[in-house]
């Protein structure tokens, strides 16, 4: 949408973002003024289930196919998709609809999740945390007050179905669907928020503050709760000003519509996006479905992504401008399974080649950055690869180097993490993005160094 | 020294289980109403703390069990202020649903909670100021789940502040007060 210079001089930023906000009205002063702060969110989409990359931007030749090496029920040979850097990608038809977004985001191929293991709880856990078995998701740290930036009043909203969704139950990270917003907001400006005058307010502050005082799992619990009700007059007035969703749009625009508002009210920094896509198919009657469920997916990312470029934040940003985007999976896929016919065969996980996309705010779109080996036939395969996957299911990601930002042709003898291009990096690369302080940053291993950042992909 | 290799890998394993699991997190919706049904409602109406929510999904968002294959977890549990938001409003309609059931009846309550209710909504009487009545109160909403000293002081609370409120402003303020306490709200 393209505001005209009249609309910016009518409105000034904050009448713009107002006039975007029917009852932006509710929020107090300091509340509105946070529409003009500098302004810096983060939009994560998540495919479940381990989504196969071969599909999207990291495909294979059909001559692998019909030489048993991958699956491929897409039937087509893929396209090279060049990247600004040089770095070329082989990519399938079924990307088509982000091609239009091409160069507002960035392909990271061959990312290596947790070597260690190979289910899905224990990756979307390393994904969101770095370690497989849970802990601080990275997503709160982006709203930290030590970024610089005021913390908006929750870390994230999650609003799509996130029933099967691991990453949740940290206590900033809240499912917020649109269908919710039918009757809260109107609800919410019947009563009045919880105030620290009112007498009753006052009471059940002094009795959590007291159940607070100690080291017990209640005590624990209560702490937090404490912070909660001092956040909820400002939570619970922001939720109050937002508009109710249209069920006649689609998902898709229902949930970038709430996602934008939230944005503007700095009611949240962040929202995660879970597709409804299930992508774990190890089943072939699954596996050959996944051109087909690639194709949805893809079809609501682009959605998504439009939303974002269509949507403003104001008179003169829209979305996107202020928004970084990643679109990850907890891990790849195998090749193929073993001991079934390559036209019939299922995948299983793989936790040494995953593919990212990041782009929007702080990132330099238009790249390609990471491969994963076997990408032909005659591709050298290294020791380190047969160390790991001795049957040569898996694909690995090439080792990287981080100061040329290209994959090395060298073929390591050992695994070794401080090789490749692993999620850490990505993490920290965003920790960059939104200047979150050194200490948080991911390690490559308990007694390792911190993960590079990826400076190239910095804008 | 195999009790101390024990102890060893005991402490590790704690000190590796994630931050949360540290922590009480809300029991829900689900099980509040199961626990209130067992003290205040007849055997065949229970209480559904979620109808009092303005929106279908919103009873997730403050602690809910979900399914995703055979693994079942506890999500949406941790105490954050969109929660508390959503706490406080389900629980002030029904607090409000109490206070009006003095004139008429809103919920379905047993014998036994319909006398105490019934002695309170005499507020601001003697009567509804007694230790039996407000005792009464108190254990019919909160159980034994909080020690006796914050009962006292809850007590003290609405005896003070409400003392000449009219029977529903105490009621609704009574079961808020009540309501919104760590000991009811947490899983412990």
């Amino acid at each position: 949408m393209i505001h005209s210079r009249r609309d910016v001089l009518r409105f000034g930023l904050t009448g713009a973002a107002t006039l975007l906000l029917p009852h932006a009205g509710l929020l107090e002063a300091a509340e509105a003024d946070a529409l003009v702060e500098d302004p810096h969110f983060f939009l994560m989409i998540v495919l479940s289930g381990g989504a196969d990359a071969s599909y999207m931007f990291d495909a294979r030749p059909l001559a692998m196919t019909a030489a048993g090496k991958i699956q491929n029920y897409l039937g087509e040979d893929p396209f090279p998709c060049a990247g600004r850097n040089g770095i070329t990608s082989a990519a399938t038809s079924l990307i088509k609809p982000l091609l239009p977004f091409k160069d507002r985001f960035s392909v990271m191929n061959g990312v290596v999740m947790t070597p260690s293991f190979d289910g899905h709880a224990q990756n979307m856990n390393f994904l969101f945390t770095g370690d497989p078995f849970g802990g601080d998701s990275f997503i709160p740290h982006l709203n930290l007050a030590e970024t610089g930036h005021n913390p908006d009043a929750v870390d994230a909203i999650v609003p799509a179905d996130q029933a099967d969704f691991t990453a949740l139950n940290h206590s900033g990270v809240i499912p917020l669907e649109p269908k919710v917003l039918r009757g809260l907001p109107e609800r919410l400006r019947q009563l009045p928020p919880a105030h620290a005058s009112d007498p009753l307010t006052s009471f059940v502050r002094s009795r959590i503050e007291a159940a607070a005082q100690g080291s017990g799992r209640l005590s624990g619990g209560a702490s937090l709760m404490l912070t909660a009700l001092d956040n909820s007059p400002v939570v619970h007035r922001k939720l109050a000003a937002l508009s109710p969703s249209n069920p006649d749009q689609s998902t898709e625009k229902q949930s970038i519509a709430l996602i934008a508002e939230c944005f503007r009210l700095s009611l949240s920094r962040a929202a995660i996006y879970v597709l409804p896509e299930q992508f774990d198919v190890h089943a072939p009657e699954l596996a050959k479905t996944q051109p087909k469920l690639f194709s949805g997916a893809i079809e609501k990312v682009a959605a998504l992504l439009q939303g974002l470029a269509d949507t403003p934040y104001d008179a003169k940003r829209s979305m996107f401008d202020v928004t970084t985007v990643m679109l990850a999976s907890e891990f790849g896929r195998t090749m193929r399974a073993p001991d079934m016919a390559i036209d019939a065969t299922g995948t299983n996980h793989n936790q040494y080649s995953n593919s990212i996309l990041m782009g929007g705010k702080g990132i330099r779109g238009g790249m390609v950055i990471g491969a994963s080996d076997m990408a032909d036939l005659i591709s050298p395969i290294s020791k380190a690869h047969l160390a790991v996957d001795p049957v040569l299911e898996k694909t690995l990601g090439m080792p990287f180097d981080f100061k040329t930002m290209r994959p090395r042709a060298d073929l390591p003898e050992a695994f070794d993490v401080e090789d490749y291009l692993t999620i850490g990096s990505v993490v920290n690369t965003l920790y960059a993005v939104f200047d979150v302080p050194q200490p948080h940053h991911r390690k490559l291993g308990l007694d390792k160094r911190a993960a590079p950042v990826l400076q190239g992909l910095l804008s | 020294m195999g009790r101390f290799i024990i102890a060893l890998v005991a402490a590790l394993w704690v000190a590796a289980l994630p931050a949360h699991s540290a922590t009480s997190q809300f029991k829900g919706l689900s099980v509040l109403s199961k626990e209130l049904s067992a003290r205040i409602a007849p055997e065949d109406g229970p209480i559904e703390l979620d109808r009092f929510m303005p929106a279908d999904g919103l009873d997730d968002l403050v602690g809910t069990w979900a399914a995703f294959g055979t693994e079942h977890k506890f999500q949406n549990g941790m105490p954050n202020a969109v929660n508390m938001v959503l706490l406080r409003l389900a629980f002030s309609g029904f607090a409000q649903s109490l206070a009006k059931s003095c004139k008429a009846p809103q919920l379905l309550l047993n014998d036994s909670f319909y006398d105490t209710l019934e002695a309170v909504c005499t507020w601001p009487s003697g009567e509804a100021k007694s230790e039996e009545v407000l005792t009464g109160f108190w254990l019919s909403l909160m159980g034994y789940d909080a020690p006796q000293e914050e009962y006292a002081i809850w007590r003290d609370f609405v005896l003070g502040a409400y003392a000449k409120k009219t029977a529903p402003e105490a009621i609704e303020a009574m079961t808020l007060a009540l309501m919104l306490n760590p000991y009811f709200l947490l899983a412990q």
